[in-house]
Parts: C-alpha cells; structure tokens; sequence
C-alpha cells in the first residue's frame, strides 16, 4: 500500500474518532449542529497531496465507515464523499496554489452542497424537515480546515517532498 | 455514486444490507470505544477503582429490581381490573442482559445510543432496550461487540402504549432529541388526562407488555377540533442513560408480521 493511502487511513481513522466521540451530557442538544465534518476534511486534504493515492474509491469507502459511525442510511456519506472527492480531484492543482483562506472558501461550497444534497436525500426518503441550522456544519467545516491543514502537513513533508 | 445511491434505497426499503451493517458496525466499533476512552477515563479518576465496580453492580441490580417491580405493577392494575385480555396472550420469554452506554449518535436531529454488547453476546435485531425508570428504545443495528438503540424519542420511533389508568390504546410518536411524544388520534371523549402514565401495550409485538413509557404532560384540545394535542414526557432519562437492560426475544425470533427496519435509519 503507497504511503499516502497509509497516511490517509490512519488520518481517517483519528477523524472518526473524532466524530464519534460523544459531546458532554450537559452540554446543550443544539451543539450537535455546530460539529465539523473531520472525515471531509482529511479527505480534501489527501486528494489534494496526493490525487494519484486517494481518489473516488477510498472517498465511497471512507464515506460508508462514516455512515456506519454516524448510523445513516447506508450510501449516504458514500454518495456525498464521492461527489467531493471528484470536486477536489478535478480542482487540485488550483487547491495547491491557493491560499488557505481561499481553500477554506472552497471546501464551505464543496461541504456546502454535499450537506443540501443529503439533506434533500433525506427528505426524500425520511420526510425530515430541512432546517436552517444545516448551514452551521458546513461553516465550522470550513473553519477548521486550517487546523487540520496544519497537523496533516508536517505529515506530509516526512512522507517526502515527491508527493 | 449509482452504487451508492442503491444502496441508500436498498438499506431505506429492505433488509438486504444487514449482513453489511453488522460487518461496518464491527469494523467501526474499536473506533466507538476509543472515542468513549476519555469519559471511561473521567469516570475512572474520580473513584477508586473497587467502588466504582461496587457501585456498578449494586446499581445494576437496583435497576433489575425497579424493573421486576414495574412489571408488577402493571400486572397488579391489569388483575385490578379483572381482564383477562392480557394475560391470554402469551407472555414474552426473554433473557436480560446489561450493557453500558458508550456513543450516541453525532446528529443532532437523530436520536440513537451505542451500547457495549453486540450480537456476539446474543443481541438481535429489535430487541427491546430498557433503563430502570422505562422504556428506553429498541436495537436497530448489531455488530460483533456493539449494537446501536433508537431511542423513543427519535422522529422514526412510535410505541404502542396503553393508558396505565384505564387501558386506552394510543400511539406514542418520537419528535425529535428533546421534545416530548406525541399522542396522536386522541378524540376529546377519551379519557385521558395529566399526570397518566403510559406503558408498553404488546401491540405490534415489538416490547414487551407493562413497561413503562412515559408521563402525559400536556392534554390541549377542545370539542371542536377532531383530535387533541396531547404531550408524554419519557420517564427514561434519554439523555443521561449510563446502564440499560437489553431484553431479548428468545431464540431472536420475531412475529412474522414485524417490519423491516430501514425507515427507522
């Protein structure tokens, strides 16, 4: 296995603990909505360094054990991964020379339209309600894009500047 | 994505994914009991050791004796009112096992628990799932070491219920993490009022009869309107459960006229 699918797989593995792991029993109820997508997150970052590495396949992979971690339906991470993997490989090399910020910019839109389109899934599906508070995941995603960046770049560089 | 959107139909309509369930939750699940680490941890630091064994153990069987005397005191009302209804069909046989509360689901609209026992300890699929003041919810998911509970207060989540005081048969329906059930079709003529308690009614073959569910908190509604707004507060502490008693049917097997569980996902 290439280095940079090891690395995302151990990323991902830290990233659904992360999303597992439950919020206080005191803490309001309303906090879940503020929670980032880590998974996503880990997920941009390896097809962006590494595109020939992590592509579509480990994105539906990852997208199921999410799915499994959160309890949906099966497929509906999967899907939404998919479609963001594909956004971040057909965007990749611009994503290099951009600026964090401007990176934060694209994973809110990239984030964004996954989460209305699960959403719209859902409703499909479920008949649940779409709510305005959906926008919140989305922009704490974006958010910590940054911090993400920096703990997954050092990574990076010891796996070695050919990437 | 064509697969996976199959596979968001297949696991909503039907049964086929189950076998993949299970395989996910299992391969997920040490990633489920690292992420409980630091509260099993925090638990852990602020007693000794003993004690904290001591106190899960007594408390454990202070639980399975509330829930011995529930049961009784829903048979005590039935006797009461000399019905014979009840008692005619026949009883669910089934075994108790613990399990302790180690996730809840990240979705704030969802409102589901992981617990520690799986179907490698003899958990099926839609066994009941009770804490020691009520009914908490049923098992949805299994994998080797975890399963995964709706909780009663899910949107996807009704109980069959009866009136504890009277016997009226009402539906109790999830709102939603942290809003009371909902007590729909309940006319102005039926009796019901604040304060009744309502238990499991055995309809539907999903719980067990006489357990606990919830108290009625609201009965809103005048003569002119078809139905009345009425509001049950679940007696669980949903949100605060660290133990629960899986309940499950022997030989794991259901009424031939159970329904799949994909619209509860």
């Amino acid at each position: 296995m290439p280095a940079p699918l090891l690395a995302f797989w151990g990323s991902l593995g830290v990233a659904l603990v992360l999303t597992a792991l439950a919020l206080p029993a005191a803490s309001p109820a309303e906090l879940g909505w503020f929670r980032p997508q880590w998974a996503v997150l880990v997920l941009l970052f390896w097809v962006m360094m590494a595109p020939e590495a992590v592509g579509m396949g480990s994105a539906w992979l990852a997208g199921l054990l999410v799915d499994s971690v959160t309890g949906s339906l099966l497929g509906q991470h999967a899907l939404t991964y998919v479609f963001i993997a594909w956004a971040g490989l057909s965007l990749y090399q611009r994503l290099r020379m951009y600026s964090l910020l401007q990176q934060a910019l694209i994973v809110l839109l990239t984030v964004l339209a996954a989460e209305l389109a699960a959403a719209l899934m859902l409703r499909l599906a479920r008949g649940q309600a779409l709510s305005l508070a959906l926008l919140w995941a989305p922009l704490m995603t974006a958010l910590c894009w940054p911090l993400v960046y920096g703990a997954l770049a050092p990574l990076r560089r010891w796996l070695g500047p050919s990437l | 994505m064509v697969l996976s959107l199959a596979m968001v139909v297949a696991d909503h309509r039907t049964t086929a994914l189950d076998p993949l369930r299970t395989a996910l939750a299992t391969a997920v699940s040490p990633l489920i009991f690292t992420a409980h680490l630091p509260y099993a941890a925090l638990e852990a630091a602020g007693h000794w050791r003993a004690t904290v064994d001591a106190n899960r153990r007594l408390s454990r069987e202070l639980s399975r004796q509330a829930i011995a005397l529930q049961r009784l005191s829903a048979l005590e009302a039935e006797n009461a009112r000399l019905r014979a209804l009840l008692g005619s069909a026949e009883r669910v046989q089934g075994r108790e096992r613990f399990a302790a509360v180690i996730g809840v689901t990240p979705d704030p609209r969802r409102s589901q628990l992981i617990v520690d026992r799986g179907d490698g300890q003899g958990i099926g699929l839609g066994d009941a799932v009770l804490g020691a003041e009520g009914l908490v919810g049923q098992v949805i998911e299994t994998g080797a070491l975890s399963s995964r509970v709706l909780l009663i207060d899910d949107l996807a989540h009704s109980t069959p219920v009866v009136v504890l005081r009277n016997g009226l048969r009402a539906l109790a329906q999830g709102q939603g993490p942290g809003v009371p059930l909902s007590v729909p079709y309940l006319s102005s003529q039926d009796d019901i009022r604040l304060g009744d308690v309502l238990v499991t009614s055995g309809l539907g073959g999903r719980f067990p009869p006489g357990y606990p569910v919830a108290r009625v908190i609201a009965v809103e509604g005048s003569t002119s309107e078809a139905f009345m707004n009425v509001q049950a507060e679940p007696l669980a502490p949903l949100r605060r459960l660290q133990d629960v008693v899986v309940l499950s049917v022997a030989g794991g097997q259901r009424p031939p006229w159970d329904q799949p569980l994909g619209d509860a996902r």
